[in-house]
């Protein structure tokens, strides 16, 4: 254990700190986090269910409440509302949480009520998408992927390779949210990830131009 | 106007979906299985993967898709039945497949095949069939959901897997 370069303090370069507490960024930190917080919700009556360690469940007198947590946002579910705020006010005891109210966005994806239906919607994410990478104003199609499009391996030097890994990366976010449509694509598309050329691009750009379409509707 | 999943809440079961393609295109080896899961009106879990191991044939491929489902309805399943909800006791899952001869092959008792790593999966599909986890069933291929993420298809395929899984516009 030594001081590191720069900071050494001369005449006592043999003392470091004793770490109390485990911070922000580092590599313990998860650890730390997620026994900290089941703990808590172990003491308020909570249990982790056996197939999700991140789902939780209590259940009194037939009120049953669930939690469902994303590392640090959490998703309190029940029917019974009594139960539900005192769950609440349990937990800002514990935490030094934010209560966003009824849920409206969960990790980028907007939560939209009717009155029969729950929409999960990530338009917003998708116009943001098509702006940065400047296919706002491109033609659309209806089809994700064009079946004539023969994708090879690319032989050659790669093209562009750095922005192609941005986009294949917010597509994947998308489809593993809320577009199963695009899921083909972009699970053929990220094969080249490495390596692509002109034609890859292009079949890109046409599951670009297949969100265009959907934004159209309006 | 929101273009997203919508899930109205019923029918209140899970029914999955699956599907493989084998050899589509030129010089792909392996083929690609897909799954979809519907619930409440919209598709809660899906997924295109490429296969880990090369098919021989239609069935095989097709044969593989329904081990990766079926042990993800599995979970599914598992899931569903822990958290506390009004359905319950949870039935099995049926599972939709486009292809008659795997399904034949998954309700045979007896391997007929000669490779150890399908006859693994046939263990375990016997398994998951036995314990009455999952149903297999067969549907045609134009009503099949898990077809768009297997191949690359026509706009009226498209639009209608789309609509049946939950994905649609609706005005504010």
């Amino acid at each position: 254990m030594s001081q590191p370069e720069g900071c050494v303090v001369s005449g006592q370069e043999n003392k470091v700190c004793k770490l109390l507490k485990s911070l922000y960024g580092l590599k313990q930190a998860p650890k730390q986090w997620h026994e900290k917080s089941n703990q808590v919700l172990i003491s308020d009556g909570f249990s982790s269910i056996e197939v999700d360690k991140c789902v939780y469940t209590k259940c009194v007198n037939n009120e049953c409440v669930i939690i469902s947590l994303y590392v640090d946002d959490m998703l309190i579910f029940g029917i019974c509302i009594d139960i539900l705020i005192r769950t609440k006010s349990f937990l800002a005891l514990k935490f030094d949480m934010k209560d966003m109210g009824e849920a409206s966005v969960i990790l980028g994806v907007k939560i939209i009520r009717k009155d029969d239906s729950i929409i999960l919607s990530q338009e917003h994410y998708v116009e943001k998408l098509l702006r940065k990478f400047g296919h706002y104003d491109s033609k659309s199609v209806t089809t994700p992927y064009d079946a004539n499009s023969h994708l090879k391996k690319n032989k050659g030097d790669p093209v562009d390779q750095t922005q192609y890994a941005q986009i294949i990366g917010s597509l994947q976010h998308l489809m593993n949210f809320s577009h199963p449509d695009i899921a083909y694509a972009v699970g053929r598309l990220s094969r080249y990830t490495h390596n692509r050329n002109q034609d890859h691009w292009e079949a890109l750009a046409r599951v670009m131009k297949y969100l265009r379409y959907h934004e159209l509707w309006y | 106007m929101n273009y997203g999943i919508e899930y109205s809440g019923f029918p209140a079961v899970l029914e999955g979906y699956n599907d493989a393609n084998w050899i589509s295109d030129s010089d792909e080896t392996k083929s690609t299985s897909g799954y979809v899961f519907t619930l409440g009106g919209g598709a809660v879990m899906w997924r295109s993967s490429k296969q880990s191991i090369i098919a021989r044939s239609t069935m095989e491929s097709e044969f593989i898709a329904l081990e990766l489902a079926g042990s993800e309805a599995e979970w599914l399943r598992n899931l569903l039945a822990n958290i506390p909800l009004e359905i319950k006791p949870t039935p099995s899952v049926s599972m939709h497949s486009d292809c008659k001869s795997a399904i034949a092959v998954a309700k045979n008792k007896l391997f007929n095949g000669k490779n150890t790593h399908i006859q693994l999966r046939h263990n375990v599909v016997k398994q998951l069939l036995k314990d009455g986890t999952i149903l297999v069933d067969y549907v045609r291929s134009e009503v099949n959901l898990a077809d768009p993420l297997t191949k690359p298809l026509g706009r009226k395929i498209i639009c209608d897997t789309s609509r049946e899984m939950g994905l649609k516009a609706t005005r504010n």
